[in-house]
């Protein structure tokens, strides 16, 4: 139990604090943009299109491209059920136009991967006692969450600009 | 002579019903020196096999009442089964287990919204995750997602505000949250595939 307190004041023991800090900062933050993002994303509002709007965007896209008819023939695209509310390419376009809805995307983004990725970090050091394994793990994830950052800013700046 | 310590070849398979000597090591005065290296190899490869089979973590040579506290899968595992699932250790697992998983899912989440590049791709993405038994598993993200908020919220709570006894009304009180958000909100997500079709 000693060598618990042996770093105390440390920097790996301050980085650990930090840590702490940040999963509760970005925890209570995440509960707060995952409501808006649930809300938006999977409940019946107008986020999201009913079965008859979904119909007639199907129809539209078959006639611009018949790709989308080869599509629809082969059960990739399936039209709605009735009273079903389905996201749809252009309600997702017409959100992202505006910018405060790319903010609130990104931050979504950003705190969940920060928050996954700390407790991810957090849960795997648990069972590694070898330190130069725990550095190379933990630098790994760093790495994962660049890369996928990187990945979700690209995509929701690329449909907002569209 | 040096007196050494030697870690027994056969493990310990039975676990507190073994004497003390194959817990502790046995202490012999003689070393053998005589094997081939053929014997050795072998030995060796044997070793091995069992150390990998019945790794306790580094600490092998404990005193009785120690605790063997070196992190490893398996000593996640034996600590796991050996207590009795009471609220706490149910939250710690559940805390864990819904958090791994969601950690996964915002990977797989967020390699397919690359998808948004081509509305046709996109299409067809959504229309994977809107399979039937994909409902039930948006059901069971919410669920997840449900718990996590709410079991993170009372040990936020609980740092700050409550003496460690009121932890088992809070974590009835995180339960019974959870399962009433996921009825609520998932009761709109499976009503068209699974209500709907059954109403008259």
């Amino acid at each position: 139990m000693s060598q618990h307190y042996e770093n105390e004041g440390s920097a790996a023991s301050r980085s650990k604090a930090f840590v702490w800090l940040m999963q509760r900062v970005t925890g209570v933050g995440l509960v707060l943009f995952l409501v808006l993002h649930f809300w938006v994303q999977h409940m019946p509002t107008g986020f999201l299109a009913t079965a008859g709007e979904y119909s007639e965007i199907l129809k539209t896209l078959s006639e611009a491209s018949p790709e989308v008819v080869d599509a629809i023939a082969d059960g990739k695209i399936k039209e709605a059920l009735p009273g079903e509310h389905v996201i749809t390419y252009s309600k997702v376009l017409e959100r992202l136009r505006t910018p405060l809805w790319r903010i609130i995307d990104i931050l979504l983004l950003l705190f969940a991967l920060l928050h996954g990725m700390l407790g991810l970090m957090n849960v795997l050091g648990d069972y590694m006692k070898r330190v130069r394994l725990r550095k190379a793990v933990v630098f790994c994830c760093w790495a994962v969450t660049l890369f996928l950052a990187g990945q979700g800013i690209v995509v929701i700046m690329a449909v907002g600009m569209k | 002579m040096s007196y050494r310590k030697v870690t027994p070849v056969l493990p310990p398979i039975y676990g507190d019903a073994c004497s003390s000597a194959w817990r502790h090591g046995f202490v012999m005065d003689r070393v053998f020196t005589s094997a081939s290296l053929r014997d050795r190899y072998a030995m060796g490869i044997w070793m091995v096999f069992i150390h990998v089979l019945t790794y306790r973590g580094m600490n092998q040579n404990k005193l009785p009442g120690q605790s063997d506290t070196t992190p490893s899968f398996r000593t996640f595992l034996s600590t796991v089964f050996s207590y009795r699932v009471r609220s706490g250790m149910a939250a710690w697992i559940l805390h864990r287990v819904t958090g791994l998983s969601l950690v996964l899912y915002l990977a797989i989440h967020i390699m397919g919204l690359r998808s948004l590049g081509n509305p046709l791709a996109f299409e067809a993405y959504i229309t994977g995750y809107r399979n039937p038994l994909f409902k039930f598993a948006e059901v069971m993200l919410l669920g997840s997602v449900a718990f996590h908020a709410f079991n993170g919220l009372r040990i936020f709570a609980q740092d700050m505000y409550f003496r460690s006894e009121r932890q088992k009304p809070l974590f009835y009180a995180v339960l019974a949250l959870t399962i009433i958000v996921t009825i609520i909100g998932g009761l709109p997500i499976i009503f068209p595939y699974f209500i709907t079709p059954l109403l008259p």
